[in-house]
Order: C-alpha cells, then structure tokens, then sequence
C-alpha cells in the first residue's frame, strides 16, 4: 500500500444523471450562505487562538445516483440515492509551513494519505448543516494544532528537504453561483435500451459475462473559503458502459469494453449506433478467441488516437501532477526537465479543463473550478517538444508558486494535482496511410517481421514511486500485427509497458485524425474524471510483456441448452 | 441389488416431485435441471466429482435512509436484484474440500457468487448457474488438492468430519413477499425522528438511520433438500453523542427492530425513547465518575442482554478449527474467534450456576407478547430449525452448529445463518429467581458482606455496531488487544447505596468479565425481558467473509435474546482510561 498505483483507469466508473431536482434555488444560496456564516464564525474564534488558524474551507458535494444494469438480454437490477458529503480544509500555521505538511518516515512519506474524512451533511435543513460543520470544525481544529506540533519537530529532526516551497498557495477569491441542475432519467426506457443492448450475446454459448449498465449522476458542489471564494456548481454526468467477455481455449480471459459519455441524456448515441458496436463486440470476441498469442517483443508500433491518449495520461501526466515533484518518495522524473526538450519539437501536450467538446464527444475531464475554489485554466505542460510547467494543485513546488486548477478530489478525500482534458497536439500531422508506411519502414529497417497496432485499450497503471521500478504499464484489448506486406492481423495477450523517458525518447510521428477516452482516473485523492485526446502515434520501440492470465479452464460442461 | 434400489426410491422421488415442480417457478426449475446435470455430468477428466452442490438465489430489495438535526444525509434505493451463490465439496463427508484455509483464498471465490437475471427466462438462468457452478466446482479441486497436500505431513488427531449428514428437508415459506413502504415516507419518518435532538445543543452529534429490506431466499442442494424462505427486515437505530463537562466522550443509542415497517414503535412512541436517552446523554455530562470498584454488580435490562451478547454468546456457537500449513494465520483479527473458543473443550462442564439454563429456538414467535425476530423455519443449510437446550443446569450440552461439525457436536442444530452459525432467539432461563426487590436486597447484601459503601447497577452497555465513531465501528477486524476490554463501556450505570438511593455515574469500563464470571452468577431475577441486537455470522476461518458479502447479503443478521437481570459477585468498574479531547472551544450555533 506504500506504493500506491496511479492512475489506474477504471473506465466502468461514474457519470450521468439524476431524477430528482437537486434544490429548487434560485438566485437565493442558503446554503453557501450558512457555509460562510458558519465559517466567518470559526475563523473568528480560532484564528484568535494561542495556535492560531489561517485558512478555512468547507466543501459540500451532493451525488444524486441512478444506475440501471443488464446482462444477457435481462434487466438485473436498479439502484438510485443521494449522498452529501462534507470537506473541511483547516490550516494552522502558516502558508509557509502548516499542519498539513508531510511529516517523514524514514524514507518519506510515513503514512498513507489516503485518509477518507468526509462527513455527511444535511443540506436541505441549514441550522443542522451549521451544527454538523461546527462540531467538525472543532475537532479538525484541534487536530490540526496537535499535527502542526508535529510537523515543526519533523523539520527539525530530519534532514532539509530537497523541495523547500511551502505548504499552499495564496489565491485570489473567486465568485460563481451556476444554477441547480435537477434532470430525469426514464427508468422504464433505459432498463428495455439496455435489455436490447445486450440481447445480442444471449446468442454466444462462450461470451460469459456481459453488462450494460447506464449510470447516471449529477454533482453539485457548495464551496466557500476564508479567502472570500464562494461557488457553486451543478453537472450531470451520464454514462453507458457496455463489456463483455470471453475465454480462450488455454484459459485467457478476453474482454471488450465500450463506453459512451455525455453531460446531456440526449447526447448518448442512438440505439442504431450503440448495436453496431455491439455487433462489432461480437465479431471482435470470436475473433479474439481464436487470434494467436504474440511473445514478448520490442520493435515498432502505432498506437491509435484513444490508445495514445491512454498511453500519453499514464506515462506523462501523473508525472507532471505538481505535488508529486516535492514527496521525498516519488521519483520526480521530469522535476529538472523543465525547460529542455522531452518530445519531438512537433508535439505539444496541454491539459485543458475548460473544453467541455471536442467535435461530437464531450469531455469529462470538464469542470469550471477546482476542489479547492481555484479557477480551471488551459496548462501548456509541453511546448513545441519542451517541458514548460505542471499541474498545479495549491500545494506550491520550486519555481510554481500558484495554483493552476488542477487541485482535484473524490468527495471525501484530501485533493492533490490531478489531470483534466489532455490534449497532444502536433504540429505537422501526417496521414494515416503515412503513419503506416513509416511504421513498415521502420519494421523493414529493424529487420523485424512485423510491427504492432494498438487499436484499442481498456486502461492502464503506473507507478511514480521510489520503491518500485518506475514504469507504466497500458493494457490493450485489440492489438493487430502489421506485416511488411501491410496486411493486418489480430492478436491477443501482450500489455503494453516500458519506462517513461526511454518510451517518450521513441515517440516519432503522429497522423492527423484524433482519437479520445473519456474515464475515471484514480490515484490518491479518489477517483477522478479525466479525458484524453490525441492523435494515432509512431513509436519507434516498444515494448510488450505477456499479459497476466486466468489459469481457469473454459468451462468443463457444454453450455446447457448445446 | 443395491444399485437398483437407489434406482426405484429416485425414480419414485422424482415422480412424486414432478407434480409439485410443474407449479414451481422457472427460477427454481433452473437450479435443480443445472442441479441435476452437475451431479450427473461435471467432471473434470481424472478428478473427482463433487459428491454435493447447493445453490443460493437471495432475492432482495434494499432501502436506506439517513438523517441528522431534522436534514436528509444520505438516501438509497435498490430494486430487486438476485444473486446467486454455490457451494460445490469434492471428497466425502469426512474429507473434504472445506475447513482449510490459506492465503490464497479459502473461502467461496468470487466466481462462484453470480447476479442473475430478474426475469424468469430458463435459459439466462442456467447459463449463470452452470457458469458459477463451474468456477465452484474448481476452486473446490484446487482446495481439496491443496488441503490434502498439507494433511500428507500430518496426523489427525482428532477425526472429525468435514460435512455432518443430515435429513433431507423440504420447505415453502407460503407468506407473501411483501412491500417496502414509500421512500419519501421513510425519509419524513427518519429527518422528522432526527428532528427531535434539535434545540439540545448539549448534544453534540446525533443521527437517526433506517435500513430496510425484503428478501426471500431459494435453496436447493444435491441431496434433495430446499426451500424458499422469506426474510424481511427493518431496523431503526438514533445515535447521539457528546462529551462530558470534563470532555469524556459520551455515546448512547435507541435501536428499534421488526421485520416490517408497520412493525416499528410508532412515531411518537419512538420519538419518546429518543428523547428520554438524550436527556439521560445530557443528564450523564455532569454525573461523576467511580474511581475504580470491585464488588457485586447487577446487569438489568439491555445491559444484561448486552453482556450475554457480547461475552457468551461467541462463545456458543461452534466453529471447526480449519486446517492450514500454519497457525498464524488463525489469530489473524476475528477470524480467531472459532479456534480459540474455550467452549469446544467444555462440553459437559459447568458454565453456568446450576439455576441456570440455556435455550436457542428460532421457532418460538413471541414472549410475553413482545414479538421475537430471531426465528425462521428452516436455517441456510437447509436444515429445520428447532429448539437447542445449550445449558441445562448449568453444564453445557452442546454449542449452535451448522453443518460443520466440531468434537462433540457431530449434527447441525439448525443454526447456520449468513456465513456461519448465529443463535437465533437465545433465551438465558432461570430456574426459580428473585424479584426486584430481592434482588437488589441480595446486591446490598453482598456490599455490606465486602464493607463497601454502595454496590453498582448498570442498566445498558454500549454496543460495537451502535457508536458514531468510525474508529470504534471498525474495531472488530483489529487483533484483539491483550488488556483491553471485551465489553463496551457502560453507557447507564448507578452507584445504589444501602439506603436504595441510586446515583448516576458519567462513564464506566468493565474489567475482567469473561464467559468464566457467568459462572460466579449469584442470582438472576424471575422475569425476563426481550432485546433484539444484530449478530454478524463469521465462518471463522475465511478472509473472504470479510471482504465479500457472505452467502446472503444481510450479513447481520438479527438476534432476539430473552434474559433475566443478572447478579454478579465480584466485577471491576473503572473510570474510562486514555486522554480526553478539550470541550468545543467555538459555542454551538
């Protein structure tokens, strides 16, 4: 558990939608009003105290949930509910040096940070709202002193750090009071679109797991700090996963996923365009059982846009996440590389949460402000082949005093630099037929038989830490071999890895039409939404491993009705 | 001759069941058609064949409701769903694929526990029920392979089966499924009833949740045993907490149990107990503490009802030692509760004073009109259900078993709820006992006896599950601490001096009360009162029945004890030890 892994995508996870009307507000905030009122009150108090209190927030989060699965032609079950959850940022000491400073073990970090502390709050009653915050802010207030105590003999006691910023950023106080969003999803119309969804596998003996499941959020969110920001924010999320799985004969388990997201019900495909892709589920899995399993092996390959996206999210932007460049105990890869050359000239890499669209695909990775009330901005991370900055979350590192936007949180956890909408960008595309000559080239130079086409993944891993090797690892579902001839062929169990300055030394060319995912991205402040958007790429060198395999037989007996 | 005789008796049994199963539903239809097929047909080439498969279909339908201060927290809904869960044993009943444990996963895997479709359509309903039966039945190979491997290097010592034979037993639990009450009604009940901490500003933390539930479970296995069983269940329960005048946190709790909504105290009447137990939380903040005690205790009430639940009754339940390559991982947090029960080695000894009795029987409806919630007609395994003298006169006679024999208890007592075994309505019986009056004249007898100035009375004890501290909730999966309490704190308890005049105390821990000291019961009262609690049936050995939800989702399951007031002679009540937080320093709002 001391090495986390980042950024493991779970593209199952979250969105969309929600029945009920979230508060029927408007214009009138009671409850950013008792927030503040309640915060103006403690300010008042604590920061009179013999240790006293600099900075105060409080976050409320409410989830309206609906979700609704089947499997195999069949309604399996529905479930709906609400949740408001609570978050209270309180720092003692200073924007210098303040309680929530890490406090070392003896080779970093000493504890997990992962520390789920929401509280739950009423927001429909605002004198029960106050009294929960109250007692809450207490207690947090006296940890806080107790920790700061702490963290001063830490400072002391242990070796100078090698990053000396401090421990949060100044910011300037931000306004905005977006409408509740309340929205509706039609129960009895999605649970016969899901039905007729998965129907189609019903006809497969040897598909042995499928689910559709639609699910639907909307997330508003209350903030209110000792700075005088004071925001609230409605967003729907609505999202239809479709998977599916099938067996090898030597016991490989081969899935296929699909998901399709949007922040309007609306803009979900329509059912013509959702079962073809479940026909080509179908055709993909049969296709898949019988394909040959390639050996380990290092050469060229394509990655497809959504591939790259994944590829460019795990091996660039959790190692461009700000916080992550001051833990003694992560490996700061790109620390000291800012500024030089880390990409071909052609590439630029730009995290961008203010794009809600991309053609006709909204982006997940969208959001106006961050967890911590700070305004969401366009990040350049990499210009033109440079390294320019890092995603900034209000804990400063060396060289980047402010916040960026990026500060980002599950409900209930502690935020930390995340990722939003990442984009690569190049600036003299190719076409695709380019792409693949120059991969061929490539395969022909090396002496190799064929090249690899990564057309589609399911997500991937990686670790950033000191402890354990620093690699990524992505986690394909259809990959093809390109032969010298140009004749394609599916194949199945390799993973994608390698090491991330050695993978971005190979990246060389990229084509013109954009690919893009749309997941959850989980690390240590919870899970995320984030997108990715990138062209197909030419990486010179890669390398697979074998994929990890069910040592489960397919099943002994024949289907019952065979 | 043999052979054909089991011919004929199945082919009768299958007659005679053909009429009933024509009206039976398709669901159940499915599991004994993919039942049937197993037994005859699952075989992997030069291995055994199971010799017994059960499955589990839990229907149920959820909904939770939480609130605070009169404000909605939290609110959820499921439909119904159904899941299915497999049992598949390869050996025979005396070796088998069960009972072990290692760390590669000794418990039922995750393939074999499968969602199945709500409609009733045959054919999705046996591909999910062939699918999980054959991930069953090789986890099942890969255990006993694995088990027989580390008993090569070994000798049993004792012999004890893996699997007790038992009756087939049929049942059909004729009773409607019944309805959950609307939503939005449950949420005004749960906000209006945590309304009532409103304008007390002593307390400082309160919550009132609901959780409601539906669910009928389908039973069969190879041996010709089923049932359907209908298990509906709600439960209200108001926490509130606060600290003390010198900051001691205090908790105390209302917990209301029935198995449907309309069952509940109504609301005024609910609303009362709340009130009542936070103007005794309020009244606590400035009582005084007992320094340190040692001398006669009478438990009334909840607190009786409490100590039984959480010294003695782990204590009866039998769960069989597994096997493994390594007692290490036996202690590993509560997972060491079967393995270390003192009680295995007790049958035939005395555990109880000879006036004392008891008696698990989950098909006894009421007592005294109060309705008991433990009960059922037939318990997970199949087996019915029926009275268990535990203690007669004192000596243990035996322990609540499932199918999973111990020495000395060879047969189930029909006991198996959730994952492993549960008591169902326990009843602690006196033989003859005292009234009020001479109890407490006992009490006061025994203080002047030990030239003390006062004895103590404790009327309820906190409960592990009932506390608003997430710490304290998730205490259970923790090693136990040597020195640490095994019973929570006492949350009313009095000082009563010779004059009858009675003194409320702040806080009190309990020391050294183990399931020896119910031996040293002086006297219990005539007449018995009724407390429901919940109860969370382990397998004792599984890490998996931490981390999955067991066979069937309530994973708690409801308990009904029915107990005297108990006195005992000689226990340690202490003022709580640890650091106290400072008073809030900001005043309520």
């Amino acid at each position: 558990m001391r090495s986390p892994r980042r950024g493991i995508l779970f593209p199952t996870l979250l969105v969309a939608a929600a029945m009920l009307a979230g508060h029927p507000v408007r214009g009138a905030t009671p409850v950013l009003d008792a927030m503040k009122e309640e915060l103006q009150r403690s300010v008042e108090t604590l920061s009179k105290q013999p240790t006293p209190l600099y900075f105060l927030s409080y976050e409320i989060t409410e989830t309206l949930r609906v979700s609704l699965g089947a499997s195999f032609g069949h309604f399996s079950g529905s479930s709906q509910g609400r949740r408001r959850l609570a978050d209270i940022d309180l720092r003692v000491g200073s924007y210098d040096l303040d309680n929530t400073h890490t406090i070392r073990g003896r080779f970093g970090r000493s504890a997990m940070r992962f520390d789920l502390r929401g509280v739950e709050v009423p927001v429909d009653d605002v004198q029960a709202l106050r009294s929960i915050l109250w007692r809450q802010t207490d207690k947090r207030y006296k940890e806080a002193v107790e920790r700061l105590a702490r963290v001063k003999a830490d400072v002391k006691i242990k070796v100078e750090e090698e990053d000396q910023a401090g421990d949060f950023t100044a910011e300037k106080p931000e306004q905005l009071v977006e409408e509740s969003i309340s929205m509706a999803v039609d129960q009895a119309l999605w649970k016969e679109k899901l039905e007729r969804y998965t129907a189609p596998f019903s006809r497969f003996g040897h598909i042995y797991s499928v689910s559709a499941r639609l699910s639907a959020n909307v997330e508003t969110r209350w903030y209110v700090n000792s700075e005088g920001t004071r925001i609230r924010t409605s967003q729907p999320y609505y999202r239809l996963f479709i998977s599916a799985l099938t067996k090898a004969e030597d016991g490989m388990e081969l899935p296929r996923y699909e998901s399709f997201f949007s922040f309007t019900p609306e803009g979900l495909p329509e059912d013509d365009s959702i079962l073809k892709v479940v026909e080509e589920m179908v055709q993909d899995l049969e296709a898949l059982r019988v394909a040959p399993v390639v050996d380990p092996y290092t050469g060229p390959a394509i990655l497809s846009g959504r591939a790259s996206a994944v590829f460019f999210h795990e091996i660039l932007g959790h190692r461009v996440e700000g916080h992550r460049q001051k833990e003694e105990d992560d490996a700061q890869t790109f620390k000291k590389m800012v500024n030089r050359k880390v990409l071909p000239e052609t590439f630029s890499v730009v995290f961008d949460p203010t794009v809600r669209r991309i053609e006709s695909m909204d982006l997940v990775g969208f959001y106006r402000f961050d967890n911590q009330g700070v305004k969401a901005q366009r990040v350049p991370v990499i210009e033109n082949g440079i390294l320019k900055n890092f995603l900034m979350s209000r804990t400063p590192v060396e060289g980047f005093s402010r916040s960026n936007g990026h500060g980002r949180k599950q409900a209930g956890l502690s935020p930390v630099a995340r990722q939003s909408n990442l984009f690569v960008e190049v600036s003299k595309p190719r076409s695709s037929e380019e792409l693949e000559g120059l991969l061929i080239d490539l395969v022909n130079r090396a002496g190799k038989s064929f090249g690899l086409f990564f057309e589609d993944v399911q997500g991937g891993f990686t670790s950033t830490g000191r402890s354990r090797p620093n690699a990524f690892n992505v986690l394909p579902v259809m990959v093809y071999r390109i032969h010298s001839d140009g004749r394609k062929e599916l194949v199945r169990g390799v993973d994608l890895i390698g090491t991330p300055l050695t993978t971005f030394s190979k990246i060389t060319a990229a084509d013109n039409r954009l690919g893009a995912f749309n997941g959850i991205c989980g690390a240590e402040s919870g899970g995320v939404p984030v997108a990715g958007v990138s062209p197909a790429v030419l990486v010179s060198q890669i390398e697979v491993q074998k994929k990890m395999k069910s040592q489960e037989r397919a099943p002994i007996l024949p289907a019952p009705w065979d | 001759m043999k052979g054909i005789c089991v011919c004929l008796l199945s082919l009768i049994l299958l007659l005679v069941g053909s009429a009933i199963e024509a009206q039976e539903r398709v669901l159940v239809r499915a599991m004994k058609d993919e039942l049937t097929r197993t037994m005859e047909k699952l075989q992997l080439e030069g291995m055994q064949k199971p010799y017994f498969v059960a499955y589990w279909v839990h229907e149920t339908r959820t909904m939770g409701v939480a609130a605070s201060l009169g404000g909605l927290l939290n609110r959820g809904e499921s439909s119904a769903n159904r899941l299915l869960s497999v049992e598949v044993r390869v050996g025979d009943h005396n070796l088998d694929n069960t009972r072990f444990f290692d760390l590669s996963g000794g418990g039922p895997g995750f393939g074999s526990i499968r969602g199945l479709p709500l409609a009733d359509d045959y054919k999705e309903l046996r591909r999910q029920i062939w699918l999980a039966t054959d991930s069953a039945y090789k986890q099942a190979l890969d255990q006993f392979a694995k088990k027989r491997a580390v008993l090569q290097n070994k000798t049993r010592v004792e012999k004890i089966p893996d699997f007790s034979v038992e009756n087939p037993y049929r049942f059909t639990d004729e009773r409607a499924a019944g309805r959950l009450p609307d939503a939005g009604r449950v949420e005004e009940r749960v906000k209006d009833l945590s309304a009532v901490f409103k304008g007390m500003p002593d307390i400082f933390s309160s919550n009132v949740q609901a959780n409601l539930r539906l669910g009928t479970t389908y039973y069969v296995n190879s041996e010709g045993s089923s049932f359907s069983r209908r298990s509906p269940g709600v439960s209200v329960r108001a926490l509130a907490g606060t600290q003390a005048v010198d900051g001691t946190e205090l908790e105390d709790f209302v917990a209301a149990y029935g198995r449907r909504w309309e069952d509940l105290p109504d609301r005024e009447e609910l609303a009362g107990q709340v009130r009542v137990m936070a103007e005794r939380l309020v009244r606590r903040r400035k009582a005084e503490f007992v320094g340190r005690y040692n001398g006669p205790m009478l438990f009334e009430g909840q607190a009786a009802a409490e100590l039984v639940n959480q010294v003695l009754v782990p204590r009866l339940l039998a769960l069989p030692t597994p096997v493994t390559d390594g007692p290490r991982f036996l202690s590993f947090g509560g997972l060491g509760a079967g393995p270390s029960n003192p009680f295995l080695d007790k049958l035939g000894a005395r555990v109880l004073p000879r006036f004392l009795g008891i008696i698990d029987d989950p098909t006894v409806e009421t007592h005294e009109q109060v309705p008991l919630l433990g009960g059922y007609k037939v318990d997970n395994e199949g087996v019915p259900a029926g009275e268990t003298r535990v203690v007669e006169r004192g000596i243990l006679k035996t322990l609540l078993a499932t199918r999973s024999p111990v020495s000395g208890v060879l047969n189930s007592t029909g006991n198996r709820r959730g994952a492993g075994p549960a008591p169902s309505n326990l009843f602690l019986v006196p033989r003859g006992g005292m009234n009020q009056e001479e109890l407490r004249e006992e009490l006061l007898a025994l203080v002047q006896e030990r030239g003390l100035d006062f004895g103590i009375v404790v009327r309820r004890l906190g409960n592990p599950q009932m506390t608003l501290s997430r710490e304290r909730r998730f205490r259970f999966i923790l090693p136990e601490e040597s020195g640490r309490s095994n019973v929570e704190p006492a949350t009313l308890a009095f000082k009563l001096f010779p004059d009858g005049r009675e003194e409320l105390i702040r806080k009190a821990e309990l020391l050294g009360v183990s399931e020896s000291s119910f031996r040293e019961i002086v006297a219990a009262s005539k007449t018995l009162t009724t407390h429901h609690t919940t109860y969370r049936p382990q397998q004792g050995f599984s890490l998996s029945s931490l981390f999955l939800p067991s066979s069937d989702p309530m994973s708690s399951t409801v308990v009904s004890l029915v107990v005297p007031q108990l006195l005992f002679e000689d226990v340690t009540l202490k003022r709580p030890s640890g650091d106290v937080p400072h008073l809030p320093l900001i005043a309520h709002p």
